[in-house]
C-alpha cells in the first residue's frame, strides 16, 4: 500500500496518513497469518504442558470423531431402511441440535480457550478485516469443526438422493459448518465483556451445571419416548414436527437442501441455501461490529458496575452464637456466591433428583431410595478446608483452642445439616407419595438421617486427615489439582463406602427387618439418634487433630 | 558494615523489651534453605522494615513468625509467649496481612469483617461498631457491601489491614502492604498504621520500596538469602547514606553500565 504513492488521487490529503501505516501496522496477510499460527501454537502448548492432557486431548478427538462417523454412517443407513423421510427428520434435528450446541458453547469454554477471547488482543494495532479473517481461519482448525463437518454431512446424507443432491451437499454442508463455527465466536465476541467478567464467569459454570441436568432429563425424556419401541426397531415418528420447523432455519436449511434438491425442487434448494448465507453475512457483520467496539473500549473491569450483595446483617436469629453460627453463615454464603461450592451442593442434589426421576420413569422406584440423598450429601463435609483455598489462613489464624476447633468443624456441619435435612425431608415425601409406600418413609428417613451423620463424621475426619489441594483457576469441573487423583479417590470412595460401613446397624436393622417382617418405624428415632452420635464423635475426633495440623493443612489449601 | 552484625543473643540489658525475638530460625523446601539460620530482636513499639530482595525469605519468615508455616528449626517469641509452643497467648496478640494469600472473598467487605471478628471470639455489638469505624476510616464505607472479590488491589489490602486491626493486635505483620496500591489508598494505609504505632503497638511490615521504608520506618532489618545481614535503627543501618544506597551495597549489587539494549530509545524503530 505505500509502494506506488504517485498516481493516487488522493481527495483528502491526511496530514498523518503518510508517516504513519510504515511505523507499526502489519500488512493483512500477515495478520491473518499469525491469528492462524497463534492457535496452533496455543493449542500445541496447551497440550505440551502435561503428556496425560496431551493423551487425553487426541484421546477424546479421535473418540469423538469416531463417534460422529459412526452417527453419519447410522443415518446413511437408516435412509435406506426406514420409510422415506424420516431419517432425513433424524439429520435435520441433528443439524439443530448441533447449530444449538455451538452457539451454547461460548458460554462453557470462554475462558479456557484463550484464542477465542478478542480482547486479549486490544493493545494492538489491528484492522478489524484481517482479525476477522484470521479468526475466522483460527477458528476452523481444531477437532470440533471437524467433527461437525462429519455429522452434517452424515446429516445432509441422510436426506439426500441422487447427483442434484451431491452438488447441494458440497455447497450447502461447508456453509453450514462456516455458520455453526461463525455463530460460536460471534456470540462469544458479543458478548466478551460479560463472559470475561467476574459475574459472566460465575454464571457461566451454573449454566455448564444446568445444562448437565437439561441433558440428564432430555434423555430421559427420549428414553420414555423411543423406549416403546416401534415393530421395526426405533420409531422416528415423534421428531416429525420439530424437523418440519426446523429444516426452514438457516443454517439448518442449507444442510436441508441436499434433500430438497434430491426431490427436484431446485428454487426451494436455492432458497434455503441462500438464506443460510444470508446468515453467515449477518452473523460476519455482528462479530466484526463487536470486534471493532472490544477493540476501541475500555476493559471492562474499568467500567463494570458492581452490584453490591444485600448490607450484612448479623446473626440471624436461627444461627447459633458465637464460632459456630460465624462459620456457619460464611459456609452457606459460599455455597449461594462461590461458583465452585455451589457447583459441588447443586451437583449433589441434582444427581440424587435425576436417579430419583429416573427409577419413577422406569419404574423401579422405592422410598428407601432417599437413604442415597443421605450419602451424596455427606459428601459436602469433605476436603472442607481444600475448599476455603489459601483464604483457609484466616481460619488458621484464629484457631486457638481446642473449643476454637469443635466450633469450626460444628458450624460447618450445621452448614451442611441446614440445607440436607429439608432435602432429605422433601425428597423422602416425594418418593413416598410416588410408590405409594407410606408404610416404609419413617425407616427410609430414619436410615437417611443415619447415613447422613456417619458422612458428616467420616468428611470431617477425612478434611483434617486428607485435605487435597483445588486448582488456582476457577473451573469448577475440576475438582482437585494435578496429582492428586489418590486423595480425592481415597476421599470420596472413604466417604460413601465409610458411611455405609460405620451406618452398617441401622442399615443392617432395617435390611434384617424387612427380610423377616418385624416392624420398621423405630428407624425414625434410631436413625437420627445413631447419625447424630456418630457425628457428635466424628467431629471430636477431627477436631482433636485439627489444631495440631493447621500449617500442614494450610500448605495443601494453598494452590501453587 | 555500619550496622550490627546479627545479634548473639537477646540481650538483658537492652533498654526497650522485644516485641518479636526470633531465634535460630531454619526452613527447607526441598533442599534449598529458603531461611538460614535467622534471627532477629524487634523492638517493642517500633515501626519496622523488613528489606530484601525477591526471594530473600522475607515472606517465609513472616509467615513462620505468625503461626501460618511450621519451621523447621528454631524459636518465635511474641512478648514471651512461644507462637509454636503456646499459639493460644501468641496468635491472640498478632494481626496479620498476608501477601498472595486470598481472604474469603465472596464476602463483602462488612461480612468479612463480622465474620473475622467473631472468629476472634469478640462481642458481636463491638465487632459492629469496630468494623464501621475502620470502614469509615480506611475509604471503604460506600463498597463495604460489594464482594471482596470485585475489590480493586488497593481496597483488598484495606480491608485486609481492617481485618487484622479488627482485634486490637499488639504486633501487626504485614506482608507488602503497599504492593501494587494506588497513592491516595497508600496514604490511608499510612496514616492507619501510624496512629496505630503511635499509640505503642509494633508494627512489622516487608517491603522492596526503600523510599517508603525510609518515610516509614524508625528500625530497619535487612534479609538476604534466608540471613538477616543488618538489623538497627534506620539511621545505624544507612549509615549517612540513602537507604537504597546502603541496601545495594549490603546485598552486593553494582549497578549496570547499560552498554546492551543501546537501540532502546532514540528515533529509530
Amino acid at each position: 500500500m505505500s509502494s506506488s504513492p504517485a498516481p493516487l488521487p488522493a481527495p483528502a490529503p491526511l496530514p498523518t496518513a503518510a508517516p504513519f501505516p510504515a511505523a507499526g501496522v502489519p500488512d493483512d496477510r500477515t495478520v491473518v497469518r499469525t491469528l492462524v499460527s497463534l492457535k496452533l501454537r496455543l493449542l500445541r502448548n496447551g497440550l505440551r504442558r502435561s503428556r496425560g492432557r496431551a493423551a487425553l486431548y487426541v484421546l477424546g478427538s479421535v473418540v469423538g470423531l469416531l463417534f460422529a462417523t459412526g452417527i453419519a454412517l447410522l443415518l446413511t443407513i437408516l435412509h435406506d431402511h426406514v420409510e422415506h423421510g424420516a431419517a432425513g427428520d433424524a439429520g435435520v434435528v441433528l443439524a439443530g441440535a448441533l447449530t444449538l450446541g455451538w452457539a451454547a458453547i461460548p458460554l462453557f469454554l470462554f475462558t479456557s480457550d484463550e484464542s477465542a477471547d478478542p480482547t486479549r488482543l486490544t493493545m494492538l494495532p489491528l484492522r478489524p478485516g484481517p482479525l476477522l479473517r484470521g479468526s475466522v481461519l483460527a477458528a476452523l482448525l481444531g477437532p470440533g469443526p471437524l467433527i461437525s463437518l462429519v455429522l452434517l454431512t452424515g446429516a445432509a446424507l441422510s436426506g439426500a438422493n441422487g447427483a442434484a443432491s451431491a452438488v447441494a451437499g458440497a455447497v450447502g454442508v461447508p456453509l453450514a459448518v462456516l455458520t455453526v463455527v461463525t455463530l460460536s465466536r460471534a456470540v462469544a465476541a458479543g458478548n466478551a465483556r460479560l463472559l470475561s467478567s467476574r459475574r459472566g464467569k460465575d454464571f457461566a459454570v451454573f449454566g455448564g451445571l444446568l445444562f448437565a441436568l437439561l441433558a440428564q432429563i432430555a434423555n430421559i425424556g427420549s428414553q420414555s419416548v423411543f423406549g416403546k419401541a416401534g415393530a421395526n426397531g426405533a420409531d422416528l415418528g415423534p421428531l416429525a414436527p420439530f424437523a418440519a420447523v426446523l429444516r426452514w432455519i438457516p443454517p439448518v436449511s442449507a444442510v436441508d437442501a441436499t434433500r430438497t434438491a434430491g426431490e427436484g425442487r431446485w428454487p426451494l434448494a436455492l432458497l434455503q441455501l441462500a438464506a443460510t448465507a444470508a446468515l453467515l453475512a449477518l452473523l460476519l457483520r455482528w462479530w466484526r461490529a463487536s470486534l471493532q467496539q472490544l477493540m476501541v473500549t475500555a476493559d471492562a473491569s474499568t467500567v463494570e458496575v458492581v452490584r453490591g450483595v444485600q448490607r450484612a446483617r448479623r446473626g440471624p436469629r436461627f444461627l447459633p452464637e458465637g464460632r459456630a453460627g460465624a462459620v456457619m453463615q460464611r459456609h452457606l454464603r459460599y455455597a449461594w456466591r462461590e461458583p465452585r461450592a455451589k457447583a459441588a451442593v447443586f451437583t449433589s442434589i441434582g444427581m440424587t433428583l435425576v436417579i430419583c426421576v429416573l427409577s419413577i420413569v422406569q419404574g423401579w422406584s422405592t422410598v428407601y431410595l432417599v437413604a442415597m440423598t443421605g450419602m451424596f450429601l455427606g459428601l459436602q463435609m469433605l476436603n472442607l478446608f481444600g475448599m476455603d483455598g489459601s483464604a483457609f489462613w484466616m481460619v488458621a489464624a484464629t484457631l486457638l483452642t481446642p473449643a476454637d476447633a469443635r466450633d469450626e468443624l460444628r458450624g460447618r456441619a450445621f452448614a451442611v445439616l441446614s440445607y440436607a435435612v429439608p432435602v432429605t425431608l422433601v425428597l423422602a415425601l416425594v418418593l413416598a407419595a410416588a410408590t405409594g409406600d407410606w408404610s416404609g418413609l419413617p425407616a427410609a428417613v430414619g436410615v437417611a438421617f443415619a447415613l447422613l451423620g456417619s458422612g458428616l463424621a467420616i468428611g470431617a475426619v477425612l478434611s483434617v486427615l486428607a485435605p487435597y489441594t483445588m486448582p488456582a483457576d476457577n473451573n469448577p469441573m475440576r475438582n482437585a489439582a494435578p496429582g492428586q487423583g489418590g486423595l480425592v479417590m481415597l476421599n470420596s470412595f472413604g466417604s460413601m463406602f465409610g458411611s455405609a460401613l460405620v451406618a452398617a446397624p441401622v442399615v443392617g436393622y432395617l435390611v434384617w427387618a424387612l427380610a423377616t417382617g418385624a416392624v420398621t418405624w423405630p428407624l425414625l428415632l434410631a436413625g437420627p439418634l445413631y447419625g447424630a452420635a456418630v457425628a457428635a464423635l466424628g467431629l471430636r475426633l477431627a477436631a482433636g487433630r485439627l489444631l495440631e495440623r493447621l500449617p500442614e493443612i494450610l500448605a495443601k489449601a494453598v494452590e501453587r | 558494615m555500619q550496622a550490627s552484625a546479627p545479634p548473639p543473643s537477646p540481650d538483658p540489658t537492652t533498654p526497650v523489651p522485644s516485641a518479636v525475638s526470633i531465634q535460630g530460625l531454619w526452613k527447607h523446601f526441598g533442599s534449598q534453605a529458603a531461611v538460614a539460620g535467622l534471627g532477629l530482636e524487634l523492638p517493642t513499639g517500633a515501626f519496622i522494615g523488613l528489606v530484601g530482595p525477591n526471594g530473600a525469605g522475607k515472606t517465609t519468615t513472616l509467615s513462620m513468625v505468625t503461626g501460618l508455616l511450621r519451621p523447621d528449626q528454631g524459636t518465635v517469641l511474641v512478648h514471651g509467649a512461644d507462637v509454636w509452643a503456646d499459639p493460644v497467648t501468641a496468635k491472640a496478640r498478632i494481626g496479620i496481612l498476608p501477601e498472595g494469600l486470598r481472604m474469603f472473598e465472596r464476602l463483602s467487605g462488612r461480612e468479612l469483617l463480622q465474620y473475622n471478628g467473631r472468629l476472634r471470639g469478640l462481642p458481636g455489638d463491638e465487632v459492629d461498631r469496630r468494623a464501621e469505624e475502620l470502614l469509615a476510616v480506611l475509604d471503604l464505607a460506600d463498597h463495604a457491601d460489594k464482594l471482596v472479590a470485585d475489590y480493586s488491589t488497593g481496597m483488598r489490602k484495606k480491608i485486609g489491614l481492617a481485618a487484622a486491626l479488627l482485634h486490637n493486635p499488639d504486633v501487626l505483620f504485614l506482608d507488602e502492604p503497599f504492593e501494587g496500591v494506588d497513592p491516595v489508598s497508600a496514604q490511608t494505609i499510612r496514616g492507619v498504621l501510624k496512629r496505630y504505632a503511635a499509640a505503642g503497638s509494633t508494627v512489622v511490615f516487608s517491603s522492596h520500596v526503600m523510599e517508603l521504608v525510609e518515610q516509614l520506618c524508625d528500625w530497619v532489618a535487612v534479609i538476604s538469602a534466608g540471613r538477616v545481614i543488618a538489623q538497627g535503627p534506620l539511621d545505624t543501618v544507612r549509615g549517612g547514606r540513602s537507604l537504597h544506597e546502603a541496601f545495594l551495597d549490603l546485598i552486593g549489587v553494582r549497578e549496570d553500565d547499560g552498554r546492551s539494549l543501546d537501540w532502546l530509545g532514540g528515533g529509530e524503530r
